[in-house]
């Protein structure tokens, strides 16, 4: 098993010759007892760690179909030739992995199919709504009249597809084609039909006869004509066409918006628009859910809100892609709260249930614990503690944001974790060294070389030394940004257990602007020179250059971020946390940049321990830990501190665990995780220790601290900071932002990529910076002279 | 399709934000795809459901609070109950995406073709 490959086969296809084929391939016994060949767990890993690596999957996410069509060839070249009982159990897994990849692929051509003929715009429909108006069709049901055509429709995709690889120029072709069968190609066709075969035979045997006729022949024939015409003009065009002129085909605003919304109601009442069944034939749906999901946007609508309100309602909900997948469940863990909430909103639960009102509100503002009484105060103030009815739903509302905001003062969360798998510092106050690297040992190697499937990767991480991993220091000449990347060392390349090892550690996935950790690398310590300088406030997206423009009714990135003050040449462009829903600055926060105090700040609802990242009036940054928070200058709440106090007064190095449960953790713990398509990037540390004034950066593989204990309590701890010190684990501060939402970071500086001069387009308008609901963010980088 | 991809074909598509456009029309142009996207999901939604699924659906929609207080979540609430039921529908997701890819295509299309 530890036999080196040759390089040119050091790929998880060829890596097979070196499998245990029998652990890929299980027996199944049938309800008659008999036996049969099946995947295993294994094997269907196996067959996916193939297709992550050989499919081509581009960067809208579109797999290669030829790249398919080679895997699956590749596989059968495996067993063909050879009968079934000769069949060992290598033949065995590629007949099975053949069979499988191939269902999968046709079941996926079914159902791309059906999406490209149900989708409600899909010009199939004009050819659907022309077969209606026929006297033979208008009796049948709209919906069994699309289902009699899918077959029909079904194979001039099947054809386009053969041929033209570009998804939306196969869309194209197709809307030609059912463009010219809508406008006069069904109703000639049908006449003609009518007098050749006088409405003889069921009608869905004739819906294919129809179509052909409707094309003039053959199907086949007919459709590779236009197909070859199509490619034939289009790679004329490719050679004829400048470039520039590929710029006219932009399609206009008002081609898509016919008249620009510029208010609250009007870029609601264009939502309503685009959800109204406004032709129920060629939809072919029912209604009623859409009418009763139109009825409540309407109750927006009417309530004539603020242009910010729609802002956030629109944002939240449209803009940055939430619409799918762990957007909703990482958006709630911002408003869980920490401990202390919830044991509160247990007391009040079981306590006031059925309490009057009066006696309630006599317990939360006399209660002894200042958090629960400030908080219960501005409860009061903001939303009236009358309108409570149970104690239990001013708990809820109180502790998980249920109003809309979060407001018991320890939102940020950082709970520490309990259980196993939290890291410690117990091997690490006394005496530890800085990790110097080690060549890896014979035995490691071999328990590398065995890896062939996420389990072991995962077992192989938990335990990894840092030291195996090789330091490469260097200083950007420029900037005198000093970087240390640990990085994977040669022994764990170009092996099998590679693609899985850099799979679970996010490697090929980046951020939203296609930042990733340079290759093979698994952390970044970053030094920043004295020159530096660093703000806080409303988070500019500087990468998205029209965000402020919508946030700031007009004003652009350029001049949010220049009110900001914040660095002329930015190194790094820190995600803190999104906005909340009413105030302009989060609850906890001071801005003094902009004169804003959160209304938790000012009463001193804040949890004690709470870890803040300040900035002085002269962009110097640093961490601290509430109330011992400097008097004047910004101060952001970090939502995960890392290296807290204990009960008994000892700092303990320990993963949040509302981070360890979060769904995309969850996901890692469980060897689910999808970086392709999640798009988590590198994750920024912040690391301060106030005994020294030391202070770095350290950005990590997404999820490290939940994959190697080891390696990340070692990064915190036994990395040096510039002046060649360790940190004292006793009291050193470690925090991070929102995790969740490592995907926004923009950070060249910390990867080492040098810093970029900020030219954002500029409209010359102050930013009602008070009036916008506004994300926070940290930046760092330098003011040029 | 995770929203990651969504996003960068809606962006792709439409030749967004690369400086083709004012910057507040590539924005309209956003926002109103993102509209469209949402009206296509329901659709979905409703037309794959079965009546009793799709009638629990309706009530728990119809019950949420509407309160002004729950600006956002007006929008927020039904959409992450609607999405959920995701999940009760054979191949909902990939049928989904799918269909919101050809969706997004069609759109383009129509929108290229529309003469004003």
């Amino acid at each position: 098993m530890t036999e080196i490959m040759p390089q040119s086969s050091m790929d998880p296809e060829n890596a097979a010759s070196m499998l245990d084929y029998f652990k890929l391939v299980t027996r199944k016994i049938s309800g008659n007892g008999r036996a049969s060949n099946v995947l295993s767990n294994l094997g269907r890993t196996y067959i996916e760690a193939i297709l992550v690596d050989k499919a081509g999957v581009d960067l809208l996410g579109y797999a290669d179909r030829s790249a398919l069509n080679v895997i699956v060839a590749n596989f059968k070249s495996h067993y063909q030739g050879i009968k079934p009982k000769d069949r060992t159990d290598e033949h065995r897994f590629y007949a099975l992995a053949t069979k499988s990849l191939e269902m999968r692929l046709k079941h996926a051509d079914q159902l791309d199919t059906k999406a490209a003929l149900e989708a409600s715009n899909s010009p199939w429909n004009q050819v659907l709504g022309k077969i209606y108006e026929l006297p033979e069709y208008n009796n049948v049901p709209p919906a069994l009249l699309a289902q009699m055509f899918i077959p029909a429709g079904g194979r001039i995709l099947k054809e386009i597809r053969q041929t033209i690889k570009d998804p939306l120029e196969q869309d194209r072709l197709f809307s030609v084609i059912a463009t010219e069968l809508a406008t006069n190609g069904i109703t000639q066709a049908a006449a003609k039909l009518s007098l050749d075969e006088n409405n003889s035979g069921a009608k869905s045997h004739r819906a294919d006869k129809l179509i052909e006729a409707a094309l003039g022949g053959n199907l086949h024939v007919e459709l590779s004509k236009r197909i070859q015409a199509t490619v034939i003009s289009s790679v004329l065009n490719e050679a004829v066409v400048e470039p520039v002129q590929h710029e006219a085909d932009i399609v206009p605003l008002k081609k898509i918006v016919p008249e620009k919304p510029r208010s609250l109601k009007e870029r609601l009442e264009s939502l309503l628009r685009s959800i109204t069944v406004e032709d129920i034939k060629d939809r072919l749906l029912p209604s009623k859910f859409v009418s009763a999901v139109r009825s409540k946007l309407e109750k927006i609508v009417s309530k004539n809100w603020k242009l910010r309100t729609i802002q956030a309602a629109l944002a939240g909900v449209f803009i940055g892609g939430g619409l799918f997948g762990g957007s909703y469940q990482s958006s709630s863990l911002r408003l869980v709260s920490g401990d202390e909430g919830k044991h509160y909103l247990q007391e009040t639960w079981i306590a006031f249930t059925g309490a009057s009102k009066q006696a309630l509100k006599n317990a939360v503002f006399n209660d002894p614990r200042p958090n629960i009484s400030a908080a219960a105060a501005l409860f009061d103030e903001k939303e009236g503690i009358e309108k409570i009815i149970v104690g239990g739903q001013l708990g809820y509302a109180m502790v998980t944001g249920g109003t809309g905001e979060a407001i018991m003062g320890d939102y940020a969360i950082d709970t520490a974790a309990t259980d196993s798998q939290a890291v410690t510092t117990e091997d690490v106050s006394a005496g530890a060294e800085q990790v110097v690297n080690q060549p890896v040992p014979p035995e490691i190697v071999a328990e590398f070389d065995d890896i062939i499937g996420f389990k072991q990767a995962r077992d192989f991480l938990r335990n990894l030394p840092l030291s195996y991993l090789v330091q490469e220091t260097s200083t950007d000449p420029l900037t005198h940004i000093q970087t240390t990347k640990y990085v994977l060392p040669e022994e764990f390349l170009d092996k099998p257990g590679t693609v899985i090892i850099k799979k679970l550690l996010g490697q090929e996935s980046g951020t939203l602007f296609n930042q990733q950790l340079p290759e093979n690398t698994v952390a970044i310590v970053t030094d920043f020179p004295t020159n530096a300088v660093a703000g806080v406030g409303p988070f500019v997206m500087t990468q998205e250059r029209s965000y402020s423009v919508l946030t700031y009714d007009g004003a652009s990135s350029g001049d949010v971020y220049a009110q900001s003050n914040y660095p002329t040449s930015l190194a790094a462009e820190i995600w803190i946390q999104n906005s909340f829903k009413r105030d302009p600055i989060r609850p906890t926060d001071r801005w003094e940049t902009f004169g804003l105090t959160g209304p938790e700040f000012s009463t001193g609802a804040i949890r004690t321990g709470a870890l803040y990242v300040a900035v002085d009036s002269q962009g110097s940054w640093s961490l601290a830990e509430y109330p011992n928070v400097p008097a004047t200058g910004n101060l952001v709440n970090l939502m995960f501190s890392f290296n807290q106090l204990n009960e008994n007064g000892q700092r303990v190095l320990s993963v949040p665990k509302e981070l360890m449960s979060e769904q995309a953790a969850r996901a890692v713990q469980e060897g689910t995780a999808d970086f392709l398509t999640d798009s988590a990037g590198p994750s920024p540390f912040f690391r301060y220790d106030p005994s020294t004034g030391n202070k770095d950066f350290i950005t990590i593989s997404p999820f490290l601290y939940l994959y190697s204990n080891q390696a990340f309590r070692e990064l915190i701890f036994q990395t040096p900071f510039a002046d060649g010190s360790l940190p004292n684990p006793d009291t050193v501060l470690v925090g991070a932002a929102d995790l969740a939402f490592a995907s926004r970071e923009y950070v060249p500086g910390l990867l080492g990529e040098g810093v970029v001069d900020m030219d954002l387009p500029v409209n010359g308008r102050m930013a009602d910076i008070s009036s916008s609901l506004n994300h926070t963010g940290f930046y760092i980088g330098f003011n040029q002279p | 399709m995770a929203n990651f991809y969504l996003d960068r074909r809606i962006k792709d598509r439409f030749k967004l934000f690369q400086g083709l456009r004012l910057a507040a029309d590539d924005q309209a142009i956003y926002e109103e795809i993102y509209s469209q996207v949402y009206g296509e999901v329901l659709r979905f939604i409703e037309a794959n459901l079965d009546p009793d699924s799709l009638a629990t659906l309706l009530q728990e929609i119809t019950e949420l609070p509407d309160s002004e207080g729950d600006s956002a979540n007006l929008l927020l609430k039904p959409y992450s109950i609607i999405i959920s039921r995701l999940e009760g529908i054979e191949d909902g997701q990939a049928r989904l995406e799918f269909q919101l890819d050809h969706f997004l295509n069609n759109l383009l299309i129509q929108a290229q073709n529309k003469h004003l």
